[in-house]
């Protein structure tokens, strides 16, 4: 096969790809007409099969949720040095803000709405955990990071509320745990230090400037605690016996953590002197 | 490249700051290459639910090792499809090959492609007999044609992909058409739709 006809055949695939029609293109090779045409047709046929081949939004969406499994497993990769240093301030807010576009775009479809109710074993819960993990490493303040640990932690009572009314009590219990962690990447971010015993917990004075951010996460706290203490409390009073106690045992568990965040940044600290597993949300706020 | 979403992404910046750990780059190069290494992988093993676990499998590699990519004139895409074409050999040592699909599995597959049934055996019976006239392919000319037709690589990404120079590709190309043609029987639609176009 002389090299003429294959790079005919070669300029005629790529003049196809941008939509130039078989005939126009097989008719600038006049001498290769004969074997051009059945070799592009069987080109063009074998690419459209392809192309029918198509990879499903959830399939995509679990592929992109062992990528994210995989990168926090296995830690980030180190860092590279030298010629590609200098690049470095500016690449992470590019890409993050790209990765952010590109993640809304992945929305597109309703994917991104899909996800929002998911919960822990649904089909998009990863795409759901992975915009989480995006949101919280684009570069923002602490508080504002505190604040929105806060909200996830909300968001994780949500969806540990929603697998209780499922039955799925295994789940909802390891929720009760991230719950926890949550609040403890807010108090870091808050800049208090939380114990279980609050004789321990250090007072120190908060600069001015971001008292005014405490006190609105306190209050979000407050609200949050209260209403995920409030569901609860009902679900338990409509459960049999022996799941009762497991969920009241959420409860509690969750309680203490928000009741310890609230505490460390309140201004006030004449109830750390109270044992605190006996004082409710709602007691210690209206003190 | 003609993977990808509308957005203009400058692919190299992004591989610069995912080997430095940012997450966001990581999940826009999954964004970006995925359908087109999804393709490829369909094409080769002829099984939608094998290609996704060898796609999602082809980004975990990518992880594993992109710290120790280089730049040396070959662009980041003809690298990734090494990776995924070393993946799909390693899943057909540990299954055995399945060129063809039994008709019967397009009665319980539930495709991510066709939207009815008789158009999805469609398809299927000419992707069967696709598969069936790349048996007489080299490995190389059947690399080339996969990723040329299937991933839609350019000339130049598929030699650096495969190692060779493009004139090489060319005749590759040339020549694994050449024989797909004469391999292909008359039942399969695809001859038969090419043959109907070229009519028009």
């Amino acid at each position: 096969m002389s090299r003429d006809l294959d790079n005919a055949f070669d300029d005629c695939l790529d003049r196809m790809s941008v939509g130039e029609d078989i005939r126009e293109c097989v008719g600038r090779y006049p001498r290769f007409q004969q074997e051009l045409l059945p070799l592009l047709q069987t080109a063009m046929a074998t690419e459209q099969m392809a192309s029918k081949a198509t990879y499903g939004v959830a399939a995509k969406a679990r592929g992109l949720g062992r990528l994210m499994d995989a990168l926090s497993e296995r830690g980030v990769p180190q860092e590279r040095s030298g010629l590609f240093y200098f690049l470095r301030p500016l690449a992470r807010p590019v890409a993050l803000g790209l990765g952010a576009l590109l993640l809304v775009g992945f929305g597109v479809g309703g994917t991104a709405v899909a996800s929002s109710d998911s919960v822990p074993g649904d089909t998009l819960y990863w795409f759901k955990t992975t915009r989480e993990s995006i949101s919280l490493r684009v570069p923002q303040p602490d508080m504002r990071r505190a604040q929105t640990h806060a909200a996830l932690a909300n968001e994780r009572g949500r969806e540990m509320r929603s697998l209780l009314a499922k039955g799925n009590f295994v789940r909802a219990e390891r929720l009760a745990l991230r719950i926890g962690n949550h609040l403890n990447k807010s108090a870091n971010y808050s800049g208090v230090f939380v114990t279980g015993n609050p004789n321990e917990t250090v007072v120190r004075p908060m600069s001015g400037r971001r008292i005014p951010r405490a006190l609105a996460l306190q209050a979000m706290l407050q609200r949050n605690g209260g209403a995920l203490h409030a569901e609860l409390a009902q679900m338990i009073d409509e459960m049999p016996p022996g799941r009762q106690r497991l969920v009241q045992k959420m409860m509690r568990r969750s309680d203490l953590r928000y009741f310890i965040l609230i505490n460390a940044l309140s201004a006030d600290r004449s109830s750390q002197r109270l044992p605190f597993w006996r004082i409710d949300i709602s007691a210690s706020a209206s003190r | 490249m003609h993977s990808g979403g509308d957005v203009r992404i400058d692919v190299d910046e992004l591989v610069r700051s995912a080997q430095k750990g940012d997450a966001a780059s990581l999940a826009a190069l999954y964004q970006h290459f995925s359908d087109a290494i999804y393709r490829y992988v369909s094409f080769k093993t002829g099984s939608p639910g094998d290609a996704e676990d060898i796609t999602a499998e082809v980004f975990v590699k990518m992880l594993e090792s992109i710290r120790s990519f280089k730049y040396r004139g070959h662009p980041f895409s003809s690298w990734l499809y090494r990776i995924a074409h070393n993946l799909v050999v390693d899943h057909f040592r540990t299954k055995s090959r399945k060129k063809t699909l039994p008709i019967e599995a397009a009665e319980n597959t539930v495709g991510a492609t066709a939207f009815d049934l008789d158009e999805y055996v469609d398809l299927k019976l000419t992707m069967r007999h696709v598969h069936k006239a790349m048996e007489v392919l080299t490995s190389l000319q059947e690399e080339v044609i996969s990723l040329r037709f299937a991933a839609g690589l350019s000339l130049a990404e598929t030699a650096s992909a495969v190692g060779k120079k493009e004139n090489a590709v060319k005749a590759l190309q040339h020549a694994g058409v050449v024989k797909m043609r004469r391999a292909l029987t008359p039942e399969a639609n695809l001859t038969f739709v090419a043959e109907q176009q070229g009519a028009r």
